[in-house]
Protein backbone atom coordinates (compact mmCIF):
# COMPACT_ATOMS: atom_id res chain seq x y z
CA UNK A 1 0.00 0.00 0.00
CA UNK A 2 1.19 3.50 -0.64
CA UNK A 3 0.73 6.14 2.05
CA UNK A 4 3.72 8.36 1.39
CA UNK A 5 5.46 7.00 4.48
CA UNK A 6 8.46 4.71 4.21
CA UNK A 7 8.75 1.65 6.41
CA UNK A 8 10.78 2.27 9.56
CA UNK A 9 10.76 -1.39 10.57
CA UNK A 10 10.58 -4.41 8.28
CA UNK A 11 9.87 -7.91 9.51
CA UNK A 12 11.47 -10.31 7.03
CA UNK A 13 10.55 -14.00 7.27
CA UNK A 14 10.56 -14.14 11.06
CA UNK A 15 10.04 -17.52 12.72
CA UNK A 16 9.84 -18.02 16.46
CA UNK A 17 9.91 -20.94 18.85
CA UNK A 18 9.22 -21.69 22.50
CA UNK A 19 11.54 -24.67 23.03
CA UNK A 20 10.77 -26.89 20.05
CA UNK A 21 7.26 -25.53 19.48
CA UNK A 22 7.03 -23.11 16.58
CA UNK A 23 4.75 -20.15 17.31
CA UNK A 24 5.50 -17.74 14.45
CA UNK A 25 5.79 -18.81 10.82
CA UNK A 26 7.50 -16.72 8.12
CA UNK A 27 6.14 -13.36 9.32
CA UNK A 28 6.61 -10.58 6.73
CA UNK A 29 5.32 -7.00 6.88
CA UNK A 30 6.48 -3.40 7.16
CA UNK A 31 5.81 -0.78 9.83
CA UNK A 32 5.47 2.69 8.27
CA UNK A 33 7.14 5.70 9.83
CA UNK A 34 4.90 8.15 11.75
CA UNK A 35 1.79 5.98 11.31
CA UNK A 36 -0.21 3.58 13.46
CA UNK A 37 0.20 -0.12 12.68
CA UNK A 38 -2.18 -2.49 14.42
CA UNK A 39 -1.34 -6.17 14.80
CA UNK A 40 -4.67 -7.87 15.27
CA UNK A 41 -5.64 -11.42 16.12
CA UNK A 42 -7.31 -13.63 18.69
CA UNK A 43 -5.60 -14.63 21.94
CA UNK A 44 -2.81 -17.10 21.34
CA UNK A 45 -2.26 -16.17 17.68
CA UNK A 46 1.32 -15.09 18.38
CA UNK A 47 0.91 -11.32 18.33
CA UNK A 48 2.44 -10.76 21.79
CA UNK A 49 5.38 -13.00 20.85
CA UNK A 50 5.83 -10.86 17.75
CA UNK A 51 5.74 -7.75 19.96
CA UNK A 52 8.46 -9.26 22.17
CA UNK A 53 10.64 -9.70 19.08
CA UNK A 54 9.97 -6.15 17.93
CA UNK A 55 11.06 -4.63 21.26
CA UNK A 56 14.14 -6.84 21.43
CA UNK A 57 13.04 -9.01 24.37
CA UNK A 58 13.06 -12.21 22.30
CA UNK A 59 15.87 -12.71 19.83
CA UNK A 60 15.81 -16.36 18.82
CA UNK A 61 14.48 -17.86 15.61
CA UNK A 62 15.38 -17.52 11.94
CA UNK A 63 14.35 -14.38 10.05
CA UNK A 64 15.10 -10.74 10.58
CA UNK A 65 13.66 -7.54 11.94
CA UNK A 66 15.24 -4.62 10.13
CA UNK A 67 15.21 -1.23 11.87
CA UNK A 68 16.35 1.61 9.62
CA UNK A 69 17.80 -1.11 7.39
CA UNK A 70 19.84 -2.69 10.21
CA UNK A 71 19.24 -6.19 11.59
CA UNK A 72 17.90 -5.89 15.16
CA UNK A 73 19.10 -9.43 15.89
CA UNK A 74 22.68 -8.33 15.26
CA UNK A 75 22.62 -5.24 17.46
CA UNK A 76 25.37 -5.37 20.09
CA UNK A 77 24.79 -4.16 23.66
CA UNK A 78 25.34 -0.51 22.71
CA UNK A 79 23.06 -0.86 19.67
CA UNK A 80 20.30 -2.31 21.86
CA UNK A 81 20.77 0.50 24.39
CA UNK A 82 20.33 3.08 21.64
CA UNK A 83 17.29 1.19 20.24
CA UNK A 84 15.66 0.95 23.66
CA UNK A 85 16.03 4.72 24.08
CA UNK A 86 14.15 5.18 20.81
CA UNK A 87 11.19 3.06 21.90
CA UNK A 88 8.51 3.25 24.57
CA UNK A 89 6.40 0.29 25.63
CA UNK A 90 2.99 0.28 27.30
CA UNK A 91 2.44 -3.22 28.62
CA UNK A 92 -1.04 -4.70 28.99
CA UNK A 93 -0.99 -4.37 32.77
CA UNK A 94 0.36 -0.82 32.71
CA UNK A 95 3.27 -2.25 34.77
CA UNK A 96 3.38 0.58 37.31
CA UNK A 97 5.32 0.16 40.55
CA UNK A 98 2.67 0.11 43.27
CA UNK A 99 5.06 1.35 45.95
CA UNK A 100 5.75 4.59 44.09
CA UNK A 101 3.57 7.60 43.32
CA UNK A 102 2.45 8.11 39.73
CA UNK A 103 5.03 10.89 39.20
CA UNK A 104 7.80 8.72 40.67
CA UNK A 105 6.81 5.93 38.28
CA UNK A 106 7.23 8.27 35.32
CA UNK A 107 10.61 9.39 36.61
CA UNK A 108 12.01 5.83 36.73
CA UNK A 109 13.21 5.54 33.10
CA UNK A 110 14.60 9.08 33.23
CA UNK A 111 16.63 8.28 36.34
CA UNK A 112 17.88 5.01 34.88
CA UNK A 113 18.74 6.18 31.37
CA UNK A 114 19.80 9.85 31.67
CA UNK A 115 22.12 12.12 33.67
CA UNK A 116 19.37 14.69 34.14
CA UNK A 117 19.13 16.29 37.61
CA UNK A 118 16.12 15.46 39.82
CA UNK A 119 14.63 18.96 39.46
CA UNK A 120 14.47 18.61 35.66
CA UNK A 121 13.09 15.07 35.90
CA UNK A 122 10.31 16.17 38.27
CA UNK A 123 9.21 18.87 35.84
CA UNK A 124 9.35 16.40 32.92
CA UNK A 125 7.10 13.98 34.83
CA UNK A 126 4.58 16.78 35.42
CA UNK A 127 4.66 17.76 31.74
CA UNK A 128 3.94 14.15 30.70
CA UNK A 129 1.12 13.82 33.24
CA UNK A 130 -0.40 17.06 32.02
CA UNK A 131 -0.31 15.90 28.38
CA UNK A 132 -2.30 12.81 29.40
CA UNK A 133 -4.83 14.67 31.50
CA UNK A 134 -3.37 13.51 34.81
CA UNK A 135 -1.80 16.75 36.01
CA UNK A 136 -3.59 16.54 39.37
CA UNK A 137 -2.65 12.93 40.05
CA UNK A 138 1.16 12.93 40.27
CA UNK A 139 1.14 12.39 44.04
CA UNK A 140 -1.41 9.55 43.90
CA UNK A 141 -0.46 5.91 44.30
CA UNK A 142 -1.38 3.65 41.33
CA UNK A 143 -3.90 1.80 43.51
CA UNK A 144 -5.84 5.05 43.93
CA UNK A 145 -6.42 5.39 40.18
CA UNK A 146 -9.16 3.89 38.01
CA UNK A 147 -8.23 1.33 35.34
CA UNK A 148 -8.33 3.94 32.58
CA UNK A 149 -6.19 6.37 34.58
CA UNK A 150 -3.65 3.63 35.35
CA UNK A 151 -3.42 2.93 31.61
CA UNK A 152 -2.84 6.64 30.93
CA UNK A 153 -0.23 6.77 33.71
CA UNK A 154 1.46 3.75 32.11
CA UNK A 155 1.36 5.59 28.79
CA UNK A 156 2.90 8.67 30.43
CA UNK A 157 5.75 6.48 31.64
CA UNK A 158 6.14 4.87 28.20
CA UNK A 159 6.45 8.40 26.79
CA UNK A 160 8.88 9.63 29.47
CA UNK A 161 11.94 9.33 27.24
CA UNK A 162 10.25 11.04 24.26
CA UNK A 163 10.33 7.83 22.22
CA UNK A 164 10.23 7.90 18.45
CA UNK A 165 8.43 4.53 18.38
CA UNK A 166 5.68 3.50 20.78
CA UNK A 167 4.59 -0.12 21.30
CA UNK A 168 1.25 -0.72 22.99
CA UNK A 169 0.05 -4.15 24.11
CA UNK A 170 -3.75 -4.56 24.30
CA UNK A 171 -4.61 -0.92 25.15
CA UNK A 172 -8.32 -1.68 25.66
CA UNK A 173 -7.86 -4.64 27.96
CA UNK A 174 -9.78 -4.26 31.20
CA UNK A 175 -11.34 -0.95 30.15
CA UNK A 176 -14.97 -0.07 29.52
CA UNK A 177 -15.78 0.88 25.88
CA UNK A 178 -15.84 4.63 26.52
CA UNK A 179 -12.48 4.68 28.34
CA UNK A 180 -11.01 2.41 25.66
CA UNK A 181 -12.20 4.79 22.93
CA UNK A 182 -10.61 7.67 24.87
CA UNK A 183 -7.28 5.84 24.89
CA UNK A 184 -7.59 5.28 21.13
CA UNK A 185 -8.05 9.03 20.71
CA UNK A 186 -4.90 9.65 22.73
CA UNK A 187 -2.92 7.37 20.41
CA UNK A 188 -4.29 9.19 17.36
CA UNK A 189 -3.31 12.51 18.94
CA UNK A 190 0.24 11.28 19.56
CA UNK A 191 0.53 10.35 15.90
CA UNK A 192 -0.86 13.69 14.75
CA UNK A 193 0.93 16.04 17.11
CA UNK A 194 4.28 14.34 17.63
CA UNK A 195 4.53 12.28 14.43
CA UNK A 196 5.14 9.18 16.48
CA UNK A 197 5.37 5.69 14.95
CA UNK A 198 2.93 3.55 16.93
CA UNK A 199 2.52 -0.23 16.96
CA UNK A 200 -0.55 -1.58 18.73
CA UNK A 201 -1.24 -5.23 19.48
CA UNK A 202 -4.92 -5.95 20.07
CA UNK A 203 -7.73 -8.42 19.68
CA UNK A 204 -10.33 -5.60 19.63
CA UNK A 205 -11.67 -5.37 16.09
CA UNK A 206 -13.44 -2.05 16.56
CA UNK A 207 -10.42 -0.33 18.06
CA UNK A 208 -8.13 -1.78 15.38
CA UNK A 209 -10.21 -0.34 12.54
CA UNK A 210 -10.64 2.96 14.39
CA UNK A 211 -6.97 3.81 14.82
CA UNK A 212 -4.91 1.91 12.27
CA UNK A 213 -3.22 3.20 9.16
CA UNK A 214 -1.96 -0.32 8.48
CA UNK A 215 -3.56 -3.52 9.76
CA UNK A 216 -1.75 -6.81 10.17
CA UNK A 217 -4.16 -9.72 10.68
CA UNK A 218 -2.67 -12.77 12.37
CA UNK A 219 -4.03 -16.24 12.93
CA UNK A 220 -2.29 -19.22 14.48
CA UNK A 221 1.19 -17.74 14.15
CA UNK A 222 0.79 -16.70 10.53
CA UNK A 223 -0.03 -13.46 8.73
CA UNK A 224 -3.45 -13.64 7.09
CA UNK A 225 -3.43 -10.17 5.56
CA UNK A 226 -1.68 -6.79 5.63
CA UNK A 227 -3.28 -3.59 4.37
CA UNK A 228 -5.16 -0.43 5.13
CA UNK A 229 -8.41 -0.80 7.12
CA UNK A 230 -10.37 -0.37 3.88
CA UNK A 231 -8.29 -2.99 2.10
CA UNK A 232 -8.84 -5.47 4.95
CA UNK A 233 -12.55 -4.68 5.14
CA UNK A 234 -12.95 -5.25 1.41
CA UNK A 235 -10.73 -8.33 1.29
CA UNK A 236 -12.14 -11.25 -0.70
CA UNK A 237 -9.76 -13.69 1.00
CA UNK A 238 -11.95 -16.35 2.61
CA UNK A 239 -9.65 -16.68 5.66
CA UNK A 240 -9.80 -12.92 6.32
CA UNK A 241 -13.58 -12.88 5.88
CA UNK A 242 -13.89 -15.81 8.25
CA UNK A 243 -11.64 -14.05 10.80
CA UNK A 244 -13.63 -10.81 10.64
CA UNK A 245 -16.95 -12.68 10.91
CA UNK A 246 -15.73 -14.71 13.89
CA UNK A 247 -14.53 -11.55 15.65
CA UNK A 248 -17.78 -9.71 14.87
CA UNK A 249 -19.72 -12.66 16.32
CA UNK A 250 -17.58 -12.50 19.45
CA UNK A 251 -18.45 -8.82 19.83
CA UNK A 252 -22.15 -9.69 19.47
CA UNK A 253 -21.88 -12.44 22.12
CA UNK A 254 -20.09 -10.06 24.48
CA UNK A 255 -22.71 -7.37 23.93
CA UNK A 256 -25.47 -9.87 24.62
CA UNK A 257 -23.76 -10.91 27.84
CA UNK A 258 -23.46 -7.30 28.91
CA UNK A 259 -27.10 -6.54 28.06
CA UNK A 260 -28.38 -9.65 29.85
CA UNK A 261 -26.52 -8.54 32.97
CA UNK A 262 -28.11 -5.11 33.06
CA UNK A 263 -31.48 -5.81 31.47
CA UNK A 264 -32.20 -9.43 32.32
CA UNK A 265 -32.52 -12.35 29.88
CA UNK A 266 -36.27 -11.91 29.32
CA UNK A 267 -35.73 -8.40 27.95
CA UNK A 268 -33.00 -9.64 25.59
CA UNK A 269 -35.26 -12.37 24.22
CA UNK A 270 -38.15 -9.97 23.68
CA UNK A 271 -35.90 -7.44 22.01
CA UNK A 272 -34.67 -9.94 19.38
CA UNK B 1 28.70 21.22 27.40
CA UNK B 2 28.69 18.24 25.07
CA UNK B 3 27.04 18.25 21.63
CA UNK B 4 25.03 21.42 21.59
CA UNK B 5 27.08 24.56 21.21
CA UNK B 6 26.51 27.85 22.91
CA UNK B 7 27.35 30.73 20.63
CA UNK B 8 27.03 34.49 20.56
CA UNK B 9 26.15 35.00 24.17
CA UNK B 10 26.24 38.56 25.35
CA UNK B 11 25.24 40.73 28.28
CA UNK B 12 24.07 44.25 27.59
CA UNK B 13 21.81 46.63 29.51
CA UNK B 14 20.50 43.94 31.84
CA UNK B 15 19.78 41.50 29.02
CA UNK B 16 21.62 38.18 28.74
CA UNK B 17 21.24 36.92 25.14
CA UNK B 18 22.34 33.52 23.97
CA UNK B 19 22.06 31.46 20.80
CA UNK B 20 21.88 27.68 21.15
CA UNK B 21 22.97 25.36 18.38
CA UNK B 22 22.38 21.66 17.69
CA UNK B 23 20.22 19.30 19.77
CA UNK B 24 18.77 20.44 23.09
CA UNK B 25 17.89 17.00 24.44
CA UNK B 26 18.47 14.57 27.28
CA UNK B 27 22.15 14.22 26.34
CA UNK B 28 22.95 17.93 26.17
CA UNK B 29 20.55 19.49 28.68
CA UNK B 30 22.67 18.77 31.81
CA UNK B 31 25.44 20.99 30.36
CA UNK B 32 23.22 23.70 28.86
CA UNK B 33 21.18 23.91 32.05
CA UNK B 34 24.22 24.96 34.11
CA UNK B 35 25.01 27.71 31.60
CA UNK B 36 21.45 29.04 31.60
CA UNK B 37 20.72 28.80 35.32
CA UNK B 38 23.88 30.77 36.20
CA UNK B 39 22.55 34.13 34.92
CA UNK B 40 19.22 33.66 36.74
CA UNK B 41 21.13 34.04 40.01
CA UNK B 42 22.58 37.42 39.01
CA UNK B 43 20.33 40.24 40.11
CA UNK B 44 21.69 42.61 37.45
CA UNK B 45 20.15 40.41 34.76
CA UNK B 46 16.57 41.49 34.04
CA UNK B 47 15.91 39.40 30.96
CA UNK B 48 17.25 36.24 29.33
CA UNK B 49 16.74 35.94 25.57
CA UNK B 50 17.35 32.51 24.03
CA UNK B 51 17.58 32.13 20.25
CA UNK B 52 16.65 28.63 19.04
CA UNK B 53 16.97 29.28 15.30
CA UNK B 54 20.01 26.98 15.05
CA UNK B 55 18.62 24.27 17.35
CA UNK B 56 17.90 20.99 15.57
CA UNK B 57 15.93 19.19 18.31
CA UNK B 58 14.12 20.38 21.41
CA UNK B 59 12.72 17.58 23.58
CA UNK B 60 10.83 17.47 26.88
CA UNK B 61 14.04 17.74 28.92
CA UNK B 62 14.79 21.01 27.09
CA UNK B 63 11.34 22.34 27.88
CA UNK B 64 11.72 21.29 31.53
CA UNK B 65 15.03 23.16 31.63
CA UNK B 66 13.28 26.28 30.30
CA UNK B 67 10.74 25.96 33.12
CA UNK B 68 13.64 25.96 35.60
CA UNK B 69 15.13 29.07 33.99
CA UNK B 70 11.72 30.76 33.98
CA UNK B 71 11.21 29.93 37.67
CA UNK B 72 14.65 31.36 38.48
CA UNK B 73 13.78 34.61 36.71
CA UNK B 74 10.17 34.87 37.82
CA UNK B 75 11.18 35.20 41.45
CA UNK B 76 12.42 38.72 40.65
CA UNK B 77 9.66 39.51 38.15
CA UNK B 78 12.16 39.10 35.32
CA UNK B 79 11.60 37.89 31.74
CA UNK B 80 12.49 34.79 29.71
CA UNK B 81 12.12 35.39 25.96
CA UNK B 82 12.39 32.59 23.40
CA UNK B 83 12.91 33.22 19.68
CA UNK B 84 13.46 31.15 16.54
CA UNK B 85 11.54 28.11 17.75
CA UNK B 86 10.63 25.50 15.14
CA UNK B 87 6.99 24.62 14.57
CA UNK B 88 7.49 21.26 16.30
CA UNK B 89 9.14 22.90 19.31
CA UNK B 90 6.27 25.37 19.56
CA UNK B 91 3.81 22.49 19.43
CA UNK B 92 5.61 20.68 22.26
CA UNK B 93 5.52 23.85 24.36
CA UNK B 94 1.84 24.26 23.54
CA UNK B 95 1.10 20.62 24.49
CA UNK B 96 2.77 21.27 27.84
CA UNK B 97 0.51 24.34 28.15
CA UNK B 98 3.55 26.55 28.60
CA UNK B 99 2.96 28.77 25.57
CA UNK B 100 1.31 31.35 27.82
CA UNK B 101 4.10 31.13 30.38
CA UNK B 102 7.13 31.79 28.19
CA UNK B 103 7.42 34.94 26.12
CA UNK B 104 7.71 33.54 22.60
CA UNK B 105 8.71 35.71 19.63
CA UNK B 106 9.35 34.80 16.01
CA UNK B 107 12.70 36.42 15.37
CA UNK B 108 15.83 36.99 17.43
CA UNK B 109 15.41 40.76 17.47
CA UNK B 110 12.26 40.17 19.50
CA UNK B 111 10.32 42.58 17.30
CA UNK B 112 7.73 39.97 16.21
Amino acid sequence: MSMGHSDLIEVCGLNSYYDSRQVLFDIRFGIPDKRITVIMGVSGCGKTTLLRHLIGLKRTGPGQIMVDGRDLGKFNEEGMRVYRRRIGVLFQSGALFNSMTVAENIAVPLKVHTRLPDETIQIMALIKLNCLGLAEFGAYMPSQLSGGMRKRAGLARALAMDPEILFVDEPSSGLDPITAAGLDLLLLELRETLGMTIIVVTHELESAFRISDRLVVMDRGRILAVGSPDEIRESQDGRVLQFLKREADTVKVNATGYLSRILGNETIRSAR
Amino acid sequence: MTQSLLENHSFREGIFSIQLEGPVDMETVPGIRKTLLGPTRKTEIREIHIDFSRVTVLDTSGIAMLVEVWKGLARGGRVLRLTGLSEKARMLIQLARLDRVFEIRNDPTGMT
